[in-house]
């Protein structure tokens, strides 16, 4: 088989798996729609930690204000999940745009520390202005919408929602990362100092993954909201942020389905371990220590590698 | 007059708190480039070893004096076996890797103590308060404040003026050169690491009294500690200090003053500074 032939078999394949998910029951079908909408969210986490080389620790605000602008859209002024959905990834856009702007003039630990303090700021925004936002309390009572006259209140049909969602997410990013622009992102993760000797703005192409980063989150965060109904402030708070961090390094940084693995993981563990012993985040703290002394390129970044040694070149 | 006296006094004491965390912080990172995010991990372990002492012992001075011993035991290995190894890999990898204990820890501790609040008794001798040119404050806090002053003092002393303190110095300054000239880097690495983490578990116990022990104590003081590093400046002491001391009124002043923002204060003081001085304030701009 050649490489396009693999690719189209792999889609296939993937598409197919997609497709057979609301067959396996309720509890299946809602686990599966949520480890998708984190799957997305983590895989555009990766634009920033994998392909550019920036650990933000603020990814939950562009998740988070999406998820928000959709409900308090429907909520407050009844309007249409759908433009609630557009609406909320335009709001993240932009958001990431500005908070992008100024994170990015440093890097390291106050990067770190710059788009975790703004993704902190958001959430008391969230938490304060409670006639809008429901403050603690979170918001309820958004009406999920329609599509072709079927509401997305069955489980099946929100599942394939998001599941179109994310192929298209997935379609667009190995896009991008095969594209020029992703080849610039890779170039600054690399070696920043020689993109800006080879004349390369690396400070606005920093933003621009950055920008779309945000963007991306902003699917996931209106896909979670169509999941849910419901948002509160929790979704805007650091430790989202974190989870994503570890989704990332777990499934793969730097490989674009990887994320997407280290979401499935990532829920598993949470499921299947929360359920036998209320101490389940030791054993995700153990397993990603595990994972980052012995398999920094995640469990994705592994098999690929080994698929790669395999084939004779 | 005597609301904002009160205040203050609040405020030092909440900077010595910060300054026992963020000096260790600041120096491991400037000898070793090390992030450390398990820092809080200690803050906490060290409080909870003191509520054990003190169980034991019935002596908060008891306490005190030992609380420090086990967690830099548990720090100790955790450099030795773990850190170590990535060394050679850059600082994501670390801050990932000190992520990850940051799990572990806590839920040891909610596996041993359990999940609720618990409280570290004041000895007599501190529980109270005087009466300071009409002002009236409690003695812990008083305490607190000239306790955090002797350590700041020692430490500087050891820095400056000590053989040891000199190669720490020559280490942060640059640890190849340091090398070099026969210094014996890696041990003073896991001296300078044990330094952190005992400080990080003095301050714990200290903050016992007046903040409460409970699992989550470490990432509520991990936050505020590295905010002060980031706008002190990473590997200053003299920024750890200073910027403890300034976020400490911050945080407290605001929280009186306009409590409805009182988490933005300091976050939007880091930012501020940040935007205007990338280093932070006496940053060697290296980060």
């Amino acid at each position: 088989m050649d490489d396009r032939a693999k690719r189209i078999a792999g889609w296939v394949a993937l598409i197919v798996a997609l497709a057979l998910v609301p067959l396996t029951g309720s509890y299946a079908t809602s686990l599966a729609s949520e480890v998708l909408v984190f799957a997305i969210f983590a895989m555009s986490l990766d634009l920033i930690i994998g392909y550019t080389g920036l650990l933000s620790f603020g990814h939950a605000a562009f998740f988070g204000v999406s998820a928000y602008t959709m409900v308090i859209l429907g909520v407050h002024l009844g309007w249409s999940g759908w433009i609630g959905f557009a609406a909320g990834i335009a709001v993240s856009a932009a958001l990431a745009a500005a908070i992008g702007f100024f994170s990015i003039r440093v890097s390291g630990i106050p990067f770190l520390m710059l788009t975790m303090a703004f993704a902190q700021l958001l959430m008391s925004v969230s938490i304060k202005w409670r006639s809008v936002t429901g403050g603690t309390d979170g918001l309820s009572g958004f009406k999920r919408p329609t599509l072709f006259g079927w509401s997305l209140d069955d489980r099946a049909l929100q599942f394939y929602v998001i599941a179109v969602g994310f192929l298209l997410v997935l379609w667009f990013l190995r896009r991008l990362i095969a594209s020029p622009l992703g080849s610039i992102f890779i170039g600054i993760r690399e070696n920043e100092q020689r993109m800006r000797a080879a004349g390369y703005p690396v400070q606005r192409f920093k933003l621009v993954s950055f920008t779309i980063a945000g963007a991306l989150a902003g699917v996931g965060g209106g896909l979670y909201a169509m999941l849910n109904a419901y948002v509160s402030s929790d979704i805007l708070h650091w430790s989202l942020s974190g989870d994503a961090i570890i989704m990332v390094i777990l499934g793969g940084a730097g490989t674009v389905i990887g994320p997407a693995i280290g979401a499935a993981m990532f829920l598993l563990i949470k499921n299947v371990v929360s359920s036998r012993t209320d101490y389940w985040l030791l054993w995700v703290g153990v397993i990603f220590i595990a994972c980052v002394m012995f398999l920094p390129q995640g469990v994705w970044g592994w098999v690929r590698a080994r698929l790669k040694a395999r084939k004779p070149s | 007059m005597e609301f904002i006296a009160t205040q203050l006094v609040n405020g030092l004491a909440y900077g010595v708190l910060l300054f026992l965390m963020s000096a260790g912080l600041s120096l491991i990172f400037g000898l070793m480039n090390v992030v450390n995010v398990a820092h809080g991990s200690f803050f906490m372990l060290g409080a909870f070893f003191a509520l054990a002492i003190q169980k034991w012992t019935g002596s908060f001075w008891a306490a005190l004096a030992l609380s420090w011993i086990p967690a830099v035991a548990v720090g100790v290995v955790m450099e030795r076996v773990f850190i170590r190894k990535l060394y050679t890999r850059g600082h994501l990898d670390q801050v990932l890797l000190t992520f990850g204990f940051t799990f572990v820890f806590v839920d040891l501790v909610r596996m041993v103590w359990g999940a609720d609040i618990r409280e570290l008794a004041i000895p007599d001798v501190l529980s109270g308060v005087v009466e300071v040119g009409g002002v009236i404050v409690p003695k812990y806090r008083l305490f607190l404040i000239a306790f955090g002053g002797l350590v700041g003092l020692l430490l500087w002393l050891f820095l400056e003026r000590s053989r040891v303190g000199a190669m720490v110095r020559a280490g942060v300054d640059d640890a190849f050169t340091a090398t070099g000239i026969g210094i014996n880097v890696p041990l003073l690495f896991a001296s300078v690491f044990a330094l952190g983490v005992g400080l990080a578990a003095i301050g714990g116990t200290v903050a016992g009294p007046i903040l409460g022990l409970y699992p989550g104590m470490d990432i509520e003081i991990l936050i505020p500690a590295f905010i002060v590093v980031v706008i002190g400046g990473m590997g200053s002491l003299r920024g750890a200090f200073v910027a403890s001391v300034f976020v400490g009124l911050v945080d407290t002043f605001g929280k009186a003053y306009f409590p409805d923002f009182a988490l933005f204060m300091i976050y939007l003081l880091m930012v501020v500074v940040l935007l205007t001085r990338p280093q932070g304030l006496f940053g060697i701009g290296r980060a």
